[in-house]
């Protein structure tokens, strides 16, 4: 753990667009913590946001201490947020459900259920953060190897 | 060479049993009308260098919205084309996954799955490992409304 945070800071945002840069992610701190929760203590996991060429712009590391007593993990910025559900599925798998949007706008989701979270990389969202100037932004879900 | 055998005797005990343990079933589930089967289009040529697909056994579930299974669709690499992709369907929906190595000796899929003319279900990620993993995304109703809802499940053990 300590050999990856010091291998891979938060970084970003990044770049810089026609105005400014993307507000950035941010965690939005539980007031209560989830105590049990499978694969989570054994993996080092973060949010990456990226542009449609796979520029990184963004990434923001997590762990257990980010996830509230009901499991959710939650980001935001000025424009989206993107949540995580994390509970826990049978033979010590974990049940991810990921999905982000605006209010009033669209929603994306991507659901899963893993034995490990090792090396996995899934893709939340592809759209715009904020308006077309500023430029799409994937945003992904990613854990080191 | 006793190795060799070895290990493809154990490769076709172990993919025997997942298959006695998930066998190909369904449609199972009959609305007002009777729903196609999905069944796999066979590549004319079949893909051969993917990773981590011999580790392990893979299957397509389709569920409806209270989670009752209602088919089960065992492949293998051979059911994969040369492009790495894995195509399922029936007259009205379809279930297509690619399969891609990367440069980690892991494998890209992306899943798209849906009505052939409608609304679609998106999922990308890579994976170091496809033991026991689970991958949800919306699969389409069958034929109306009245037939329900599916989702599809990727699933590999």
């Amino acid at each position: 753990m300590r050999t990856h945070a010091s291998n891979h800071q938060d970084i970003g945002p990044e770049i810089t667009s026609f105005f400014e840069k993307i507000s950035p992610y941010e965690i939005i701190s539980p007031e209560r913590k989830i105590q049990e929760i499978n694969l989570i203590d054994g993996a080092y996991c973060f949010i990456e946001t990226r542009t449609k060429e796979g520029i990184l712009d963004q990434r923001i590391h997590f762990d257990k201490d980010d996830i509230n007593h009901n499991g959710m993990l939650l980001f935001h910025n000025t424009y989206r947020g993107l949540r995580i559900k994390f509970s826990n599925a049978e033979n010590g798998k974990l049940t991810l459900k990921m999905s982000t949007g605006t209010s009033g706008g669209g929603v994306e989701s991507i659901n899963m259920t893993v034995k490990s979270l090792r090396g996995i990389k899934a893709l939340i969202y592809r759209g715009n953060h904020g308006n077309m100037m500023r430029g799409f932004r994937e945003s992904y879900f990613g854990c080191y190897e | 060479m006793n190795k060799l055998l070895a290990i493809l005797l154990v490769s076709l005990m172990s993919f025997y049993t997942y298959s006695q343990e998930h066998p190909d079933v369904g449609p199972k589930i009959t609305g007002l009308f009777s729903v196609e089967a999905l069944k796999i289009e066979r590549p004319q040529e079949s893909s051969f260098n993917l990773n981590l697909i011999d580790e392990v056994n893979c299957f397509i579930e389709t569920r409806d919205g209270d989670n009752q299974l209602d088919q089960r669709i065992n492949f293998t690499q051979e059911d994969i084309d040369h492009n790495g992709l894995l195509t399922i369907k029936n007259e009205t929906r379809v279930i297509k996954v690619q399969f891609k190595n990367n440069d980690r000796n892991g494998i890209d899929l992306v899943i798209n799955s849906g009505r052939i003319k409608g609304t679609k279900g998106h999922a990308e990620l890579s994976v170091s490992s496809l033991e026991g993993i689970e991958i949800n995304t919306y699969a389409g109703h069958n034929v109306t409304l009245i037939n329900g809802l599916r989702r599809a499940h990727f699933i590999c053990e």
